[in-house]
């Protein structure tokens, strides 16, 4: 009994390994390559740099403009975020707390954007772009984000808020406050949790969007990470080192926020599956 | 629940929603029904020229063009060999690493850390991988299977199997974390009931496991259904629906025909007949959930 | 009445987002009262001498316009390039000057009014407008109508730049004249270990131009504007033997095997070092291969028309060139179109073809140029002589096709061949792109 159960747990962690090496392998060549030059790279994929090049990093970070994306994305991405916390949270409050007829009619109203294909609104949110001169204007961007992302982070502040103890609240109102500061001062706080978990999936979808920029973002100066990593590779597609460097660049923040928030991002999506 | 008398105070708690329902209606609602509008006339993208009202026209086009059918076979193949790999490898992955073994943390993390990266770069990524010059070729030279090199995202066998295995590459770590997430609410005594009476841990993962999932497992075969429907970053990234449109999806083709050759109403025409199939994929694997529960 | 519900519902949705929009905003150049704004949206992007060329005029005429803002949407990248124009048709918003490549689809934009009549500018100024080389400024006289709406910014012949080096190590004293002598020429680079002719598929153009070559040596530039006008199908006999010629080529082994799936960066690459012997290219990348950094081989570098067929004499100088215009948006008034007009001039005038020929090896076509032999490259100054040559011009075969998806369509199926396609196959393929948008 106990020799077969170990004979298993060998066959497991062989498998194991073997599917390690298959997700670790692509991203251990792009980063070994990021620091090659370009003969290196493809003589022996998996070979050590002769001489470490930091250069490709710099290449990539000045020349190729991969700062500015950055710092866009960054913006552009914490904006969204912001707005979104706010929009969703304003919302979900009236969703969660107050009886109205239409209550249940709105939250599924809000779900079908859900089900929408993005390609399926292009055209239009494109001739709307268009017709109101939005090209280049990124509080516009922010608001495509926003729209986009919105039904998700309703369903699961609203779900979050259901859950809510009553009873500060309740206090707050015989106390005398205004539903603005009962939304503010006693909702807001007691919604971090959620708030974060949205927080998190709008910026990694905002951080790693290039449909929307590619269409209504020409303006190189405020373009996002991703199209300017697409569109590194199609100006310089066999400056590989530096390519490599880019890539490493714009997978690094979440990386980073995965890592750091580990827990919330998967918690985050099994909550957001499960509860759907 | 707060049961509101007073008309003003309706009011003033309605212009909470205000702000969300004004960006969801502007970039969501109307377009939806724009994108209807769209599909039923022709335009060609000259503000100022007049849509001109040509019905099914656009869709008939869709169906009589040859890289339309070639982009829904496509789909077809990106939909059914994803199902067929993501849920299974997920599930493998999240029971073995639910048995907490030693450096559990490290392989979960290395499974999904790729659902976070952006899928131009993931894409990018593969592409110098399989490019006809890039590190899969000549790693294959190195170690002296020179006879199987392939320009792998060129040749028509194999570059469309190529992004579908990237696209399972790219996902199984987010259905893996949903699974583990399930995997978790199985409570333990059950397992041990099983094994005291006699129970092999194969066994146990048939007769217990899947079953125990079984919801779990059939949404994330929906969500699989639907995302697949909706890849677009990972072939525009790879290969841009090339060569020659063989890796067209409807979505690429969607973006190049109203983008780049200014077809609106076809491109829009695209656009609905994808939501529609994300509507019959929803629907139709409920339906088929649903019965089997009945069995 | 349908129509109408859309429009209002979608102007009353769009006017809320405007206000939301509106708090974020640092501010539209646009909406600024006083200064004038121009836009360019031109390819002039990059890091290539001839847009340091270009970025100093801009910046000259900003130091002489100070009030005038100048916003520069140009772009490198082909698709990005022409994803902003398409959406700024789509709008109606023109940039204050732009291009649009080919001429076959220009006279449903002249009737919208998006781009301007330029030859009345062209007379009034007859130091500028009189300049130009007469064949540039015709072809931008659109078929049925009256005027011209486009000023040339660019020409060039697009012929074959060789590695002399490598034909010699071959045993090829010249290069080769007629197609028969290409073919022997092949065979022998082939045999001598080097590729005969760099080409990268999956940028599809590179096929294309190859294409474009023999089409004209084949049929001529005449036949373009046929098959344009429709009296001509890409499934008739004698199209289908210029995809022949293509196929040919492949078949003989005149391209690297994996050409099917490189880009063009890693072919023109191959050729900069010395790995291939030929290149189908422009001038605009002389710059590239005279520079010994980029171009190791750079001394061994040379131009020649491509080799003619020799049943076909007549159509020897029938010749691809590379044409690239200046348009300027037909929506402008005022103070506003006077300064544009000004820009353009200093874009395009005497001095600014002295300085891109001489320091970037890019020509504008105009018969004023007093180019300073000892600045003027060698190459650069054979493709110029070469080029003035040429009896027929067109650029590319579907410049003369109204259907926007000709340009992928055509070179997407020249691709093909790079991947087993047969030539009837890829004709089919491109003729039945017209049939179906009839």
């Amino acid at each position: 009994m106990k020799k077969r159960i170990s004979g298993q747990k060998i066959i497991m962690y062989i498998l194991l390994l073997l599917t390690a090496a298959m997700f670790a392998a692509p991203m251990i060549f792009t980063l070994l390559s990021s620091v090659k030059n370009k003969v290196e790279i493809f003589t022996n994929p998996f070979a050590l740099p002769e001489v470490v090049q930091w250069g490709n990093y710099v290449e990539a970070w000045t020349n190729a403009n991969m700062s500015q994306y950055f710092l866009n994305s960054v913006l552009q991405a914490g904006a969204t975020v912001i707005v979104l916390a706010i929009v969703s949270s304003m919302a979900a409050y009236v969703l969660s707390r107050f009886q109205f007829k239409w209550n249940k009619a709105m939250l599924l109203f809000f779900m079908v954007g859900m089900m929408v294909p993005v390609h399926t609104v292009l055209v239009p949110v494109s001739y709307i772009i268009g017709a109101f001169n939005l090209k280049n204007n990124i509080p516009a961007l922010i608001m495509i984000y926003v729209a986009f992302n919105l039904p998700f982070s309703i369903l699961v502040v609203t779900n979050f808020m259901k859950g809510v103890n009553k009873s500060l609240e309740e206090a707050a109102l015989i106390d005398g406050a205004s539903y603005f500061q009962i939304y503010r001062f006693v909702m807001l706080p007691m919604t971090v949790p959620a708030l974060s978990t949205i927080s998190i999936f709008n910026f990694l979808g905002a951080w790693n969007n290039i449909l929307f920029p590619l269409l209504f973002i020409n303006d190189k100066k405020l373009k996002p990470i991703a199209l300017g990593l697409l569109n590194f590779n199609g100006e310089r597609g066999s400056d590989y080192g530096p390519l490599m460097a880019a890539i490493v660049i714009t997978v690094a923040v979440p990386l980073i926020i995965y890592l750091l928030f580990q827990e919330k991002v998967e918690g985050g999506l099994a909550a957001g599956a499960v509860k759907e | 629940m707060i049961k509101l008398k007073s008309n003003k105070t309706k009011m003033g708690v309605l212009l909470f929603i205000l702000p969300a329902l004004a960006i969801y209606l502007v970039f969501q609602i109307i377009p939806i029904i724009g994108s209807v509008y769209f599909s039923l006339v022709s335009w060609n993208g000259i503000a100022g020229s007049a849509p001109e009202f040509i019905g099914l026209q656009n869709y008939i086009y869709a169906f009589k063009s040859p890289d339309f059918i070639l982009s829904l076979k496509n789909m077809a193949k990106m939909v059914i060999v994803s199902v067929i790999f993501h849920t299974p490898i997920a599930l493998l992955m999240a029971v073995a690493i639910n048995t907490k073994c030693k450096g559990y943390r490290l392989f979960k993390a290395l499974f999904f850390v790729p659902t976070v990266f952006p899928l131009t770069a993931v894409g990018l990524m593969w592409y110098f991988i399989f490019m006809p010059t890039g590190s899969f070729n000549a790693l294959l030279d190195v170690v002296g299977l020179s006879n199987l090199v392939t320009p792998w995202l060129v040749d028509s066998s194999t570059a469309m199997n190529t992004i579908v295995f990237v696209n399972i590459w790219a996902g199984v770590g987010y259905y893996m974390v949903i699974i583990l997430a399930g995997l978790t609410t199985i409570p333990e005594d059950v397992y041990e009931a099983a094994a005291i009476d006699g129970a092999t841990s194969v066994k146990q993962f048939f007769q217990i496991t899947i079953p125990m999932l079984k919801p779990i497992l059939s949404m994330c075969i929906l969500m699989d259904i639907i995302g697949s429907v909706k890849v677009f970053d990972l072939v525009f990234a790879m290969t841009g629906g090339g060569p020659n449109g063989l890796t067209n999806l409807p979505t690429t083709l969607m973006y190049n025909e109203a983008f780049k050759y200014n077809h609106y109403g076809v491109g829009s025409a695209i656009g609905i007949i994808i939501m529609l199939i994300c509507i019959v994929g929803t629907v139709g694997s409920n339906f088929i959930t649903n019965r089997k529960k009945d069995i | 009445m349908k129509l109408k519900k859309v429009a209002a519902s979608l102007l009353a949705g769009t006017m809320c987002v405007g206000l939301l929009a509106g708090c974020g905003s640092g501010g539209d150049a646009k909406n600024d009262k006083d200064g004038i704004t121009i836009r360019l949206l031109t390819r002039m992007a990059g890091t290539t001498t001839q847009v340091g060329i270009y970025n100093d005029i801009l910046d000259a005429f900003k130091e002489k316009h100070p009030e005038v803002t100048i916003i520069d949407d140009s772009q490198g990248d082909e698709s990005a390039f022409n994803n902003i124009l398409s959406t700024d048709i789509a709008s109606g918003t023109m940039a204050n000057i732009f291009r649009i490549q080919g001429v076959a689809n220009l006279s449903e934009y002249i009737d919208n009014g998006l781009i301007l009549d330029m030859s009345s500018y062209l007379e009034e100024d007859s130091e500028w407008g009189g300049g130009f080389t007469e064949g540039a400024l015709s072809y931008y006289q659109v078929p049925g109508k009256e005027g011209i709406y486009g000023i040339p910014m660019e020409s060039g012949l697009i012929g074959v730049y060789y590695n002399k080096e490598l034909f010699e190590k071959a045993g090829i004293n010249e290069f080769p004249k007629t197609w028969t002598e290409l073919k022997d020429a092949i065979t022998k680079l082939k045999d001598s270990g080097v590729i005969p002719i760099a080409m990268g598929c999956q940028t599809t153009y590179m096929a294309g131009h190859l294409h474009n070559q023999i089409f004209y040596k084949w049929l001529g530039t005449e036949a373009a504007k046929e098959l344009g006008a429709r009296e001509k199908n890409w499934t008739d006999t004698d199209v289908v033997e210029t995809l022949e010629f293509v196929k040919e080529l492949i078949d003989i082994g005149a391209f690297d095997p994996n050409a099917a799936g490189m880009t063009d960066n890693i072919a023109m690459t191959q050729f900069q070092q010395g790995e291939a012997a030929m290149v189908i290219t422009g001038p605009w990348n002389i710059g590239t291969f005279e520079d010994p950094e980029e171009t190791p081989v750079h001394e061994s570098i040379e131009v020649a028309k491509f080799p003619y067929f020799e049943e076909k004499q007549e159509f020897k100088n029938e010749d691809m060139q590379t044409i690239s215009p200046y348009m300027v948006s037909g929506k402008l008034e005022g103070e506003e179109l006077e300064l544009t007009i000004e820009l353009l001039k200093m874009l395009t005038d005497k001095d600014a073809a002295k300085r891109y020929a001489e320091e970037a090896a890019f020509l504008i076509p105009r018969t004023d140029i007093e180019l300073d032999d000892s600045k003027v490259s060698p190459l650069f100054a054979t493709n110029v002589e070469l080029g003035g040559t040429s009896e027929g011009i067109a650029v590319d075969v579907f410049d003369f096709d109204s259907i926007t998806s000709m340009q992928d369509r055509t070179r997407n199926s020249i691709a093909s061949m790079f991947t087993g396609a047969e030539p009837e196959a890829a004709a089919k393929e491109i003729q039945n792109e017209v049939d179906s948008n009839k």
